[in-house]
């Protein structure tokens, strides 16, 4: 259900209907239905997937993640973001202690509609694109 | 306008300031208005730069650069430190991680390391970015950069 814009005027005999509609907005205020204030310093959209590229567990703002490469991947959102927005993310990576190799997330494009990027890992004497699950969060004020 | 604490007594007459007051709370709790309560799992600061350009942020004041690559982030308030295990760490926390480079075949892997500063005023962050692979590494300016910093004990006090 939609954010409702209430007012209320001097006088005004407060009804059941626009009771309920302000009770109703407290649950359309946590779930940022469209037309409700947008909450700062939370994220905007957030995945998870495997390292094959299909998301895991729950997502918001997101329609869907496909492997565009070996270790590549482009994530898409449900949302189009206008101006600098920003990325954070997590990952799962690595063969235990006798694993040396560092590795990371390379975002290398962000979109409006959507972001790609790949997991890359390195140490002193080799380096190359690696493929692993990944959560990713994206932020805009 | 800031977040009201609006309160009702048993008998009182509602009036339209009241209500409406009710109402206009969300929107200041969306903006974090002065006397919006914190809250759980909500950013304490955030963050999203290019160089020392601020794209956007909130309870950030100023990225300053110490040499390409390296930068403090700025507060518009004061962290402080806490003891956990017996160590000392500051109030706040970070994530962070930055888009680097626009090139799919790009060969590095890059970093994007905070520090404690250590010694009161607690004031700004430093952070730095770095890439390296097999062949080489260095410092690098950050196309855009996001870093985000919650409480660490996660009651919003600091």
């Amino acid at each position: 259900m939609a954010f409702t814009a209430l007012s209320f005027s001097s006088g005004e005999v407060l009804t059941s209907s626009k009771m309920n509609l302000l009770m109703s907005n407290f649950k359309s205020f946590a779930n940022q239905d469209a037309t409700a204030p947008t909450i700062t310093n939370i994220p905007r959209a957030w995945v998870n997937h495997d390292a094959a590229a299909t998301m895991v567990g729950s997502q918001y703002n997101i329609t869907s993640v496909s492997d565009i490469g070996f270790g590549k991947y482009q994530t898409n959102f449900s949302i189009v973001f206008s101006g600098t927005y920003g990325a954070t993310w997590g990952f799962r990576a690595g063969g235990g202690q006798g694993d040396n190799r560092m590795r990371n997330i390379t975002l290398y494009t962000m979109a409006s509609t959507y972001v790609q990027y790949k997991g890359r890992n390195s140490t002193t004497q080799q380096s190359g694109d690696e493929e692993f699950p990944m959560s990713l969060v994206f932020w805009q004020e | 306008m800031g977040f009201e604490n609006v309160s009702f007594q048993f008998g009182d007459t509602l009036t339209d300031s009241a209500m409406s007051a009710v109402q206009s709370n969300f929107t200041a709790f969306a903006n974090k208005e002065t006397g919006v309560t914190p809250t759980f799992n909500r950013a304490k600061a955030i963050l999203n730069y290019s160089g020392t350009t601020i794209n956007f942020s909130d309870g950030v004041s100023s990225v300053t650069q110490n040499f390409a690559g390296s930068y403090n982030i700025n507060f518009t308030f004061t962290y402080s430190m806490v003891t956990v295990n017996s160590v000392n760490l500051p109030s706040i926390y970070a994530l962070g991680n930055a888009h680097d480079t626009t090139q799919s075949d790009n060969q590095f892997v890059y970093s994007m390391p905070f520090f404690n500063i250590g010694t009161a005023p607690y004031t700004y962050f430093p952070v730095m970015h770095h890439f390296f692979n097999n062949t080489q590494d260095s410092y690098n300016v950050p196309i855009s950069a996001t870093a985000v910093f919650f409480e660490r004990n996660e009651t919003g006090v600091s």
